[in-house]
């Protein structure tokens, strides 16, 4: 019985290539509206999950910031002195930079020079980090903000056995003063502990920008991120406010409108459970023509795949008619077929998922960081995806043969012109 | 011994019905070569179709050495075949994307015979049939003879006591056809029954008994 599967197996590859090929096409295509979806809910349930006041009770704020750096800095000083309000902060991400080219420096001689990958990393003051559930496995968060040349790290779980909480590590550099002469500086980095592995951090610059970064919701409990408490006090960072004392909301909220409105600040503010609402109301109206998109091409790929399948049996009835005049039953003849369409989707189901794992990555990721993101929910939603939609194919295109064979008699099946 | 009692066939066309068979009674006996002659449409194929348990009569009762054929279901009637009997067709019914030494493979992978004992089996028979040299071709690259020959050996290797041949001369030339029923007598002699289909008197005249066929009754 293998032997028959195998040499049909063989006089088939082009055939093989081409259902290989229109699933690849298909699943590839579904993916990625499937990822739509899923990339949102998931950015969703991670800002729930990681948020330490809660979506309902934290705000995100956006202000004019480039008409006056001097006078936003002062609200947001003042705001944190309000009673009943958690913390005022930013958190983001970024990606090697110049400055901090030594600490790239040391995740280069810890993997080896052969490690070509950016350093990855989250720059947040300690009320970012306050915003953000941050588990440690050991060390703790340090209230305490340094100066630029003074940081407080927090690494990831493959840093552990090189380094221990406390340990401080100083690189040699330079810089530019006010006059425009480099001068000898020494960068410190200190380290305060390590990030449990699936702790999640809130881009706060992200989030302030949901409907453009659907998918910018970092895990910065990788083993290889890295988080550095610094003063923040960049243009550009999209702040968010927790407020502790929910039963003062309104008030805290005037409050904060009173101060912007002192230091003629212009500022809005929204909660994150709000920006849901919003965020959801716009998806919807795209996934409604998506969903059409996805049947379509489902249905598509599925029916020329069947039809592959089915007729590629169907014109080699003769061959089958005459393995039931050799004695074989609807039993033998089931398993030959269901193995065979077995093999083919299964090799097509692996290519697909191989193909598509890493299309989602390339497509969906401009940092590393993401790739666990997307690798989570390729694994949680978008696998099983593919995977029923080739046990689909597969159970379509082998039942239909199997049992218009058995209405069919021997002898007619024979009498097919492929003997 | 096959018994044969009151044996209908009936298709259904768009303008009523055909009696492929029409009220057939027949007794063969084990051991025996049976020419099955008769025109075209007479019911001959009919007829052999539901020896070889490849087709149901719509009326009547078949019986294999006792055993009702006729009311087996379609498992029971897929074990009959493939332990009793093998077929012989007119266009030899090879397997063109199978190799000649595969094709008579097939009824021993059908009765799960181990590999080694299925190799031992196919080459002997091939070599009966003098094409052993021929095991690794594929059928198309065979003259009609040899494919002939190939379709018997296949039909020896499942070692079934029944062998029904659907016109197996009808696609050779003389000679071979005549070295073909020779081939037939023999297996004839070595205890199975044979039973062949065949318009041409000469290969009628190498079996034990004729009968002839005409409107789906024995004349």
């Amino acid at each position: 019985m293998v032997a028959i599967i195998k040499r049909s197996l063989l006089n088939r590859k082009k055939n093989i290539i081409l259902i290989i090929l229109t699933n690849l096409l298909g699943i590839c295509l579904t993916t990625l509206i499937f990822f739509q979806y899923y990339i949102s809910n998931y950015g969703e349930k991670l800002i729930r999950k990681n948020l330490s006041y809660g979506t309902e009770n934290t705000y995100f704020m956006s202000y004019d910031y480039a008409l006056n750096d001097e006078m936003q800095l002062k609200t947001i000083d003042e705001m944190k002195n309000i009673e009943g309000i958690g913390a005022v902060g930013t958190c983001s991400y970024e990606e090697l930079s110049w400055s901090l080219k030594e600490l790239y420096d040391i995740q280069k001689k810890y993997e080896g020079e052969n490690e070509d990958e950016a350093l990855n990393y989250f720059l947040t003051d300690s009320s970012g980090l306050k915003l953000s559930k941050i588990e440690l496995s050991e060390g703790y968060i340090d209230e305490e903000e340094y100066d630029e040349f003074t940081m407080c790290v927090y690494l990831g779980s493959a840093y552990r056995e090189k380094y221990s909480v406390n340990d401080e590590i100083v690189i040699p550099s330079e810089r530019l003063n006010d006059e425009g002469e480099i001068v000898p500086v020494d960068n410190k980095f200190i380290i305060r502990g390590f990030i449990k592995d699936g702790t999640g951090v809130i881009d706060t610059e992200a989030l302030c920008n949901m409907e453009y970064y659907t998918y910018d919701y970092p895990i910065a409990g990788t083993t290889k991120s890295t988080i550095i408490l610094q003063d923040n006090t960049y243009e550009g960072r999209g702040y968010i406010f927790g407020i502790e004392d929910t039963d003062r909301s309104e008030e805290i909220l005037g409050e904060i409108q009173d101060i912007a409105k002192k230091n003629n600040v212009e500022m809005s503010f929204e909660s994150v459970e709000e920006s849901f609402k919003d965020y959801r109301e716009s998806t919807k109206r795209e996934s409604e023509w998506l969903t059409d998109i996805l049947g379509l091409i489902l249905v598509t790929v599925i029916l020329i795949t069947c039809c592959i399948q089915i007729t590629t049996v169907i014109k080699r009835k003769s061959e089958y008619g005459i393995l039931y005049a050799d004695g074989f039953n609807d039993k033998n003849i089931s398993f030959i077929i269901g193995m065979e369409n077995l093999i083919i989707m299964g090799i097509t189901c692996v290519i697909s998922a191989i193909v598509t794992r890493y299309m989602l990555a390339y497509i969906f990721t401009t940092y590393e960081y993401q790739k666990v993101i997307v690798y989570k929910i390729f694994a949680e939603n978008i696998a099983g995806c593919i995977v029923m939609m080739v046990m689909g194919i597969w159970l379509i295109s082998t039942v239909t043969p199997v049992m218009l064979f058995k209405r069919m008699r021997t002898v007619d099946l024979i009498g097919g012109n492929d003997t | 011994m096959i018994q044969l009692r009151d044996i209908k066939k009936t298709y259904k066309l768009n303008d009523g019905e055909f009696n492929a068979l029409d009220v057939v009674s027949l007794d063969i006996e084990d051991g025996e070569m049976l020419a099955v002659m008769g025109a075209s449409g007479s019911g001959k194929s009919t007829l052999l179709n539901i020896i070889g348990g490849m087709d149901k009569p719509t009326d009547g009762e078949y019986k294999y050495n006792d055993i009702v054929v006729s009311d087996m279901g379609n498992t029971k009637l897929h074990n009959f075949r493939r332990d009793t009997v093998s077929f012989v067709f007119q266009q030899f019914a090879l397997m063109n994307r199978y190799t000649i030494y595969e094709n008579v493979e097939m009824p021993l992978i059908a009765k799960h015979i181990s590999k080694s004992k299925r190799k031992e089996i196919v080459r002997e028979k091939l070599q009966i049939m003098n094409i052993a040299e021929q095991a690794k071709k594929y059928p198309t690259q065979l003259s009609g003879g040899q494919q002939q020959r190939a379709a018997i050996a296949r039909a020896l290797a499942a070692d079934n006591k029944l062998i029904l041949a659907d016109e197996p001369t009808g696609a050779l030339d003389s000679n071979t056809g005549n070295d073909i029923m020779n081939i037939f007598t023999e297996i004839n002699k070595s205890g199975k029954t044979v039973i062949i289909i065949t318009h041409d008197e000469k290969v009628a005249k190498c079996c034990q008994r004729v009968i002839n066929l005409s409107d789906g009754k024995i004349v």
